[in-house]
């Protein structure tokens, strides 16, 4: 087996795949996702610098892999939207929630689902600092963005996850004492 | 319930207890589908350009049959007749080119004039064979002896044979053209022949007006040489080809009038000064290897009477130069002098005797076009040694003035032209 592969499998295999799971939502496409990563780093390794830690390298190039999966989903997701529009629906609940969250509690589940309301920018940005730990200067460098960018684009999405959070949370708050009213 | 205010750090805490996922495959399952990937990319760089390339060998295997077949079957004599008449066409369409270059209007009238003073039966004939198509050129009998393109004994009775070598229109060949002349006792063939080069009528026949030379000659009886005094502005130093043209005009001359060496002068100044070859005092002819053997050449056109240009070239027998009359000359603008499908054997029955035998399905008809390649087998006969030819196994017994029973007589030179009258 190829050296190279071997020792990013040990250091950063998990770290990667979590990485797309979160962004994709999807464990069979982040297993293809994350096999494209390694494509584009064996490729490329020999141009692989040092200039930035091999851990950034490897979010930025799992980033990019991300983004283009993105933009092809986007592709055929819409020729089926033009024809079934009525589907829409559908398609945002077509992944289903994978048995580590689905044993997690409440609070978790809910933002879990409401990583789906950020912008692409904005769920890169929380993945890589809360779940992956990130340092700021680390996800710049794995993003290619100023640190200032980061931290602006971090605190809207809390705000953006807050906001839809707060909002869910009353109207299940409603509905429970409407069905405890019922009762 | 839970209040619906959430701080930041709630949020962030949250977000950090998000459950860990894992790949369920190990690396080498991974490494194993990576691997395939890595290899299929690789190879697409070259799969498709093979792909291309065995689907046009197959394509080549499967159409290059079929050619083969489509030219080996029948049409393949149509096919080559077909070919030969087009690079024929190509060559008369040239010469009738650089005719049409050569001021027009002049030679119209000239030729009018030349037609009612002299009503010559050669004159006649050309025009009449330019009116009419080929096929009908091929069913009409030769005929008469004016078809004839060569100069034969019974022609020299009372008079003087003289052959001049003219360029043809495009510089590329010498046509040696006979002229023969009333016999003058008084005047030897050498002041005949400076007398008449005046009168050539070059343009006329689809040549180039070459003659009279730019020169002054004195011929020496004795020592039998020739002295060639050209005046200081001649125009025979322009280009190496005009100086070619000179040394092969000069040789020729050489040739008919038995002349063992010719000095060069420059207005009674001994040697001339060439641009190309340099200072010569005299003329020493190159005598060239091979064996002359006999083209034709149509400035005016396919359908005219021909020229019979002697090339040289090495040859080994007969056989061989009858086999090259065969081919085209396009870059010598001359045809082939044989048709294609004429095939024979040639076989040296005795000394200076020649046979031909037709094969029996040759097709001999008596025309034009057969006269004139009989007459090219004679003259080429000719430059191998040979006296008479005898045609065997023809369809028919006459061939315009040959009869083909006998033995013909090779002749005695090659394209016999009038001059006008006085």
């Amino acid at each position: 087996m190829d050296s190279v592969f071997d020792e990013l499998y040990k250091k950063y295999h998990h770290d990667v795949f979590q990485f797309l799971f979160y962004m994709v939502k999807n464990k069979e496409l982040a297993e293809d996702l994350v096999q494209e990563v390694y494509i584009r780093v064996l490729k490329s390794y020999e141009r692989f610098e040092g200039k930035s830690s091999e851990k950034t390298w490897l979010f930025s190039i799992a980033r990019n892999v991300a983004i283009d999966s993105f933009r092809k989903q986007k592709g055929w997701k819409q020729r089926i939207l033009e024809k079934f529009d009525w589907s829409t629906q559908q398609v945002k609940d077509e992944f289903p929630l994978p048995e580590e969250m689905a044993m997690q509690r409440e609070e978790i589940q809910l933002i879990y689902r409401c990583l789906d309301l950020c912008t692409v920018d904005q769920r890169l940005v929380i993945i890589m600092r809360y779940i992956h730990e990130l340092t700021i200067a680390e996800a710049a460098d794995a993003l290619g963005w100023t640190e200032s960018k980061v931290k602006t684009t971090q605190h809207r999405a809390l705000k953006v996850l807050k906001k839809h959070m707060e909002d869910i949370l009353a109207k299940e708050g409603k509905d429970n004492e409407e069905v405890g009213v019922e009762r | 319930m839970r209040k619906s205010e959430l701080s930041d750090e709630q949020i962030e805490q949250l977000l950090s207890q998000m459950p860990k996922i894992k790949d369920r495959r190990n690396s080498r399952e991974i490494y194993q589908n990576i691997e395939l990937k890595l290899e299929k990319r690789k190879q697409r760089t070259w799969i498709l350009p093979t792909a291309a390339a065995a689907a046009a060998l197959l394509l080549f295997f499967i159409i290059a049959p079929s050619l083969m077949n489509w030219q080996d079957s029948a049409d393949k004599s149509v096919e080559i007749q077909a070919d030969q008449s087009s690079s024929s066409a190509e060559i008369a369409s040239e010469n009738k080119m650089f005719e049409a270059n050569d001021n027009q209007a002049e030679l119209g009238l000239k030729e009018e004039i030349d037609e009612n003073t002299t009503g010559q039966l050669d004159e006649a004939s050309q025009n009449e064979a330019d009116i009419k198509s080929k096929d009908q050129i091929s069913l009409r009998s030769a005929g008469a002896d004016t078809s004839a393109t060569a100069v034969y004994e019974e022609d020299l009775a009372g008079k003087e044979l003289l052959t001049y070598a003219i360029p043809d229109q495009s510089a590329q060949n010498i046509v040696p053209v006979s002229v023969l002349v009333e016999e003058d006792s008084a005047k030897s063939k050498f002041q005949l022949f400076d007398e008449n080069m005046s009168r050539l009528t070059e343009e006329k026949w689809g040549l180039l007006d070459y003659y009279p030379l730019k020169a002054k000659f004195s011929y020496n009886q004795e020592n039998r040489s020739l002295t060639v005094d050209v005046p200081k502005d001649h125009p025979y130093s322009i280009s190496s080809t005009t100086e070619l043209q000179l040394e092969r005009v000069l040789a020729n001359v050489m040739g008919s009038l038995d002349i063992e060496k010719i000095n060069l002068a420059t207005e009674g100044q001994k040697g001339i000064e060439f641009s190309h070859f340099g200072y010569r005092e005299e003329f020493v002819p190159e005598t060239g290897n091979g064996n002359l053997i006999y083209y034709f050449l149509y400035p005016k056109g396919e359908y005219s009477k021909p020229f019979m240009v002697p090339l040289r070239e090495k040859l080994n027998s007969i056989k061989d130069a009858l086999r090259a009359m065969k081919e085209n000359r396009i870059n010598d603008n001359l045809q082939a002098s044989i048709p294609e499908d004429l095939n024979f054997e040639a076989e040296e029955l005795q000394k200076g005797k020649l046979m031909i035998r037709f094969e029996s399905e040759s097709e001999i008809v008596d025309n034009e076009s057969t006269l004139h390649a009989i007459e090219a087998i004679l003259l080429t006969a000719k430059e191998f040694d040979f006296n008479t030819v005898k045609l065997e196994n023809a369809d028919v017994d006459k061939i315009g003035k040959f009869d083909l029973t006998a033995e013909l007589k090779v002749p005695v030179a090659a394209n016999k032209r009038e001059l006008p009258i006085k």
